[in-house]
């Protein structure tokens, strides 16, 4: 008995610290995009503290052709609210998503180019992500691309 | 080789900074950049072996940070934990480094250059000493060799000078005694006989000794120093008073000898060799002197006595040839200069010709003029001295004495003919006459 109340004594206020503690303001954001060239089996593979995964699935779901990720130059930012910007040259599109466990998680697929981008890049600022492609300059946000920052 | 190198680095940098023109471009391209060109210039620094330009290095960096400085903040997060400012203190402290290192192997280059010049130098030295040494050996040898051929010719000269000096003691002893019994003529001729000899000899040992330490002193790679030795050893043997005294002993034998004009041709030569020997070595001989005065006054004396010299020569000859007048009893006016003999022969033929006579005539012909005068003493006369003119004069005043005596000799024997024919005739007469007287008278 005695050793259940000193049980309950030490557990009661640990389990509450836990469930209370929340860090604010916190800013995810990549200063500078990183640029990542896929190995030969489409797997991307960045410095140490950024990140890595399977780039098929990005080139599957943008050509269908998820082979073609294999040697691929694949570009990333991630904004301050912590959502992942990916594309690539030749891509319509920029694939914004979301993470949770060992996973990544399509928030927003945002068209940009129908006849694809030639050298794109991102970078950030500060109201959001900076694309370059095919000349242009467009502001993204996680919804897609900021209205009337397309220039 | 090094400095292309560095040039092509530099060249290579320019024109990745001309490729890297950051108006709009990805913030990753940027801090890449940046990190390529920075990297580019520590590898170059570090592998440079020659700065190029000066600052050329120094001026890159600092316009690879003017150009970046926008992007700091941007380059802070690239670059992290670095900076925009860690990187170009990073460059400039490896600029510093390899500017030192650079300067050191320019050091060390230009060291290896010395020691490789030193070394070069150090072996042409002990080559040149080698050969110093061989030559100086050579030359003291050589020395030694000519030190001891001076000392024997100076000895030979020395016995000379002395025996030549008793000998013309001799000689005018006799000559004042006028003996002229054959016996004493023959001694006086045999004295003055050794006595030209020595004093050619003498002459020879001069000239040879002259030669032995001009001709050691005109050659060439001798040095400063073995100069003043050889200096040293003309003035140990007083070299000039030599030449002085020599010249005085001929000047002394001219002015007692009788000549033969063998003799003066022989003594001309002599006479002309001294003259051009001691042309030759007066530069020598005027480095004897320490100082200028006594170097000059010797020089003069030289000079004054070869000029005696010659003039005593001249007077001998004159006073030779007037000794063959007086030999054979023909008194004729003291002369001494070609004038003065022009003038006395000629003097002397006017009076024959007042008077001619055979036998004076004979005698001046044959045992005075055509020989020795005319065949040996005119042709040792230079023309210059008895010009041809007044040869040609004597000769035909000459010429005249024996005309008048031709004639002188062809009226005696017409005078002779004529008292031959007369007496002839007178005998005839009286012959006759006498005849006439004997004959008998025939009666019937």
């Amino acid at each position: 008995m005695r050793k259940a109340i000193l049980f309950l004594f030490l557990a009661v206020p640990a389990f509450t610290g836990c469930a209370s503690l929340t860090i604010r303001a916190v800013d995810y954001s990549w200063s500078f995009e990183s640029v990542f060239t896929a190995d030969s089996s489409g797997y991307v593979r960045a410095e140490p503290k950024t990140i890595a995964f399977d780039a098929r699935e990005l080139f599957r779901a943008e050509t269908n052709d998820p082979a073609g990720a294999a040697g691929a130059v694949v570009r990333m930012i991630r904004d301050s609210d912590g959502y992942y910007f990916i594309t690539s040259a030749g891509f319509k599109h920029v694939y914004i998503f979301t993470w949770s466990r060992a996973e990544l998680s399509l928030k927003k697929r945002v068209l940009i180019a129908e006849q694809g981008m030639t050298k794109p890049y991102f970078n950030r600022r500060p109201l959001g992500i900076e694309l370059v492609a095919n000349g242009q300059t467009y502001l993204l946000n996680r919804k897609g691309i900021i209205p009337g920052d397309k220039k | 080789m090094k400095k292309i190198a560095g040039v092509l680095a530099l060249f290579a940098l320019l024109l990745l900074q001309a490729g890297g023109a950051l108006a709009q471009t990805s913030d990753y391209e940027i801090i890449e950049s940046f990190k390529a060109k920075q990297q580019f210039l520590l590898g170059a620094l570090k592998n440079a072996q020659d700065l190029g330009q000066p600052g050329q290095f120094a001026g890159e960096i600092s316009r690879l940070e003017a150009d970046y400085a926008p992007h700091r903040k941007l380059l802070a997060d690239g670059l992290y934990p670095g900076t925009l400012e860690t990187s170009i203190v990073e460059l400039r402290e490896q600029l510093k480094k390899t500017t030192e290192r650079v300067l050191l192997a320019e050091e060390s280059r230009k060291d290896k250059v010395t020691i490789v010049e030193v070394t070069k130098r150090v072996e042409e030295s002990g080559r040149k000493i080698v050969e110093i040494t061989a030559q100086n050996e050579q030359y003291r040898a050589a020395l030694e060799k000519m030190t001891v051929e001076v000392q024997d010719l100076n000895t030979r000269i020395q016995k000379l000078t002395d025996e030549n000096t008793g000998l013309l003691g001799t000689i005018r002893a006799l000559q004042l005694e006028n003996k002229q019994d054959k016996e004493s003529i023959a001694r006086l001729k045999e004295l003055t006989e050794k006595l030209n000899a020595n004093i050619r000899d003498r002459d020879e040992l001069i000239v040879k000794m002259m030669d032995s330490l001009f001709d050691e002193y005109s050659k060439a790679n001798l040095s400063e120093a073995q100069k003043k030795n050889l200096l040293a050893i003309s003035q140990q043997n007083d070299y000039v008073s030599k030449i002085v005294t020599t010249i005085d002993g001929n000047i002394a034998y001219v002015g007692a000898a009788q000549l033969t004009p063998q003799d003066v041709r022989v003594l001309r030569d002599q006479q002309k060799r001294l003259a051009v020997k001691w042309e030759g070595i007066k530069p020598f001989v005027s480095k004897l002197y320490p100082d200028e005065p006594t170097r000059s006054r010797d020089i003069t004396t030289v000079d004054g006595r070869l000029t005696d010299l010659k003039k005593g020569t001249d007077a001998a000859i004159w006073r030779s040839l007037q000794q063959v007048f007086s030999a054979n009893g023909i008194a004729i006016f003291p002369f001494s200069s070609g004038g003065e003999f022009h003038g006395s022969v000629l003097v002397y033929l006017d009076e024959q010709l007042k008077d001619p006579s055979r036998a004076r005539y004979q005698l001046f012909r044959n045992k005075v003029w055509d020989s020795p005068i005319k065949d040996q003493w005119l042709p040792v006369i230079p023309t210059d001295e008895l010009s041809e003119r007044q040869r040609l004069e004597i000769e035909e005043r000459i010429a005249l004495w024996g005309k008048k005596v031709s004639a002188l000799l062809w009226r005696w024997v017409l005078i002779g003919g004529f008292i031959v024919v007369a007496a002839g005739v007178g005998v005839g007469v009286a012959v006759a006459m006498s005849r006439k007287k004997k004959t008998p008278t025939v009666t019937s």
